[in-house]
């Protein structure tokens, strides 16, 4: 069955329109209201860049562990109907 | 491109590999202190070049063992005289003042000049626009422990991000070059890349290289080739980083992106072949040699995938060419293609910016952008190369001082 004219660049053009929304809608928030605008401050001194270093690795430890975290919380959450014994 | 696609993979995976790693390059009781040179050319640089020279003079390196040379390349501005007070001032700062008759032509031309004044073991050279960490210096020099090494690169990152669209995405390309790129280089001990600035020479090495070739535009990649060729390696140091004032419009990001690619493609013309067959090299040195030189020929290539993927997926042929062209061709144009997004993603997790990230989406447009700009150049390299007429004309980055007010200490 092929569908009539206006059906299809409706959805043509809603498909595109969707699609490019969802592609460019972070990034052009993040351009209206910068949360990290730069830029990336250069350190004094090695001693100083080892740190900032380690805080990084730290900080992006702390977030790998919260994504791998959610699918066990979620499965907990899920759990509560399971009387608690202690 | 394939072979494109599957290096940039292989970069992003071997720097998250190798993340965190400490490299040591000598005893941490030895002191390394050779004389160093740093040579600065400016043409018209007024509203930068005190910048750069004020933060010189709180370098943390000895500065009985630093000599600085200006090179006032016939500025029509106060460089000159801006540098003259720095001269007067401190005993290790020197000017090198060329007149209409020698100069204003060219970098390399003026990076040659001071390069026959300079008397240290190792030669640095910063643009006028840039401005490092206090103990720059020290991080390069530190490289040349090793005899091996004829060269070394800093990190470059920019310093004027904030100020539009323009610069953050060039930002964004700085740090899938610079964090991801030029480190997966050095790891795998591939070609690391000599940028023209916030890195050095050793200068006996330099100097049996006969310095600056003045009839290319892009004098630091054959340089970079020049350094292999010779038997030496090039090491990368992401430790040691430098601000660089971006472009900030796309008129001026055209003009030093057309610089680049024309330059890039002289040296592949130039160097391929003998890249191909020196001794110097091991195959996996020839194989990432001859993709450096390539990659400016790439976007013409993506254009071509493009033109060919894009119909095959709207009007492919629904058995035979949906297997055998359209699915490999049409995921090649959208993933492939692409491929470099994922180190501007992967460098920017490793400096800890995520939400820069929301930004990456953006980079396709410079992506369009770059395919006019190498089709002229190759135009334009063909052309040279039919017609024997070798015309460069050097257009200069114009900086307007922009970034002073994102310099925080």
């Amino acid at each position: 069955m092929i569908p009539n004219l206006a059906t299809l660049i409706v959805t043509l053009v809603s498909a595109v329109g969707l699609s490019v929304s969802l592609l460019f809608l972070p990034a052009l928030i993040e351009l209206r209201k910068p949360k990290d605008a730069g830029p990336r401050s250069i350190c004094d001194s090695f001693l100083q860049m080892r740190l900032r270093t380690l805080k990084t690795d730290l900080f992006n430890l702390e977030d790998d562990w919260k994504f791998e975290s959610q699918p066990i919380d979620k499965l907990e959450n899920s759990l509560f109907f399971i009387p608690n014994l202690e | 491109m394939i072979a494109y696609l599957v290096r940039h993979y292989i970069f992003t995976i071997s720097v998250l590999r190798s993340t965190g790693k400490k490299r040591q390059l000598y005893p941490a009781d030895m002191t390394f202190e050779p004389t160093v040179s740093i040579l600065i050319p400016a043409f018209n640089e007024e509203k930068v070049i005190a910048r750069l020279l004020q933060r010189i003079t709180s370098f943390s390196y000895p500065k009985e063992k630093l000599q600085v040379i200006v090179i006032n390349d016939a500025s029509s501005d106060q460089t000159g005289n801006i540098a003259e007070e720095y001269k007067n001032k401190y005993p290790y700062i020197d000017v090198l003042n060329r007149d209409k008759s020698n100069g204003r032509r060219g970098k390399a031309s003026a990076m040659n000049h001071g390069f026959s004044k300079c008397s240290g073991e190792i030669v640095l050279c910063f643009d006028a626009d840039y401005y490092p960490q206090k103990d720059i210096v020290e991080t390069l020099v530190k490289e040349f422990v090793d005899p091996q090494v004829g060269a070394v690169q800093g990190r470059v990152v920019v310093l004027n991000e904030p100020q539009n669209i323009v610069t953050r995405l060039v930002a964004l390309e700085r740090i899938g070059g610079y964090r991801v790129d030029q480190e997966a280089r050095d790891n795998l001990g591939l070609i690391a890349q000599f940028g023209g600035t916030v890195g050095g020479f050793r200068r006996s090495v330099l100097k049996n290289l006969c310095g600056w070739d003045t009839s290319l535009l892009a004098e630091d990649t054959d340089l970079t080739f020049r350094v292999y060729l010779a038997g030496y390696k090039i090491r990368y140091s992401v430790n040691a980083e430098c601000y660089e004032e971006a472009v900030d419009n796309w008129r001026s990001y055209w003009r030093q992106r057309y610089r680049w690619a024309k330059g890039h493609m002289q040296c592949c013309f130039k160097h391929s072949w003998s890249v191909l067959k020196t001794k110097n090299l091991n195959n996996k040195e020839k194989i990432d040699g001859l993709m450096l030189l390539g990659v400016y020929f790439m976007p013409i290539l993506a254009l071509l995938s493009l033109l060919v993927g894009l119909p095959l997926i709207f009007f492919g042929s629904p058995i035979i060419g949906i297997l055998l062209f359209a699915i490999p061709i049409s995921l090649y144009s959208f993933v492939g293609n692409f491929a470099p997004f994922f180190e501007v993603g992967v460098g920017l997790y490793l400096d800890g910016r995520t939400r820069t990230q929301w930004l990456i989406p953006l980079l396709i447009f410079t992506f369009f952008f770059n395919i006019p700009i190498c089709l002229k150049a190759f135009f334009d390299v063909l052309f040279s190369k039919i017609s024997g007429r070798n015309k460069n004309v050097w257009v200069k980055t114009t900086h307007s001082g922009n970034g002073n007010c994102y310099i925080q200490n």
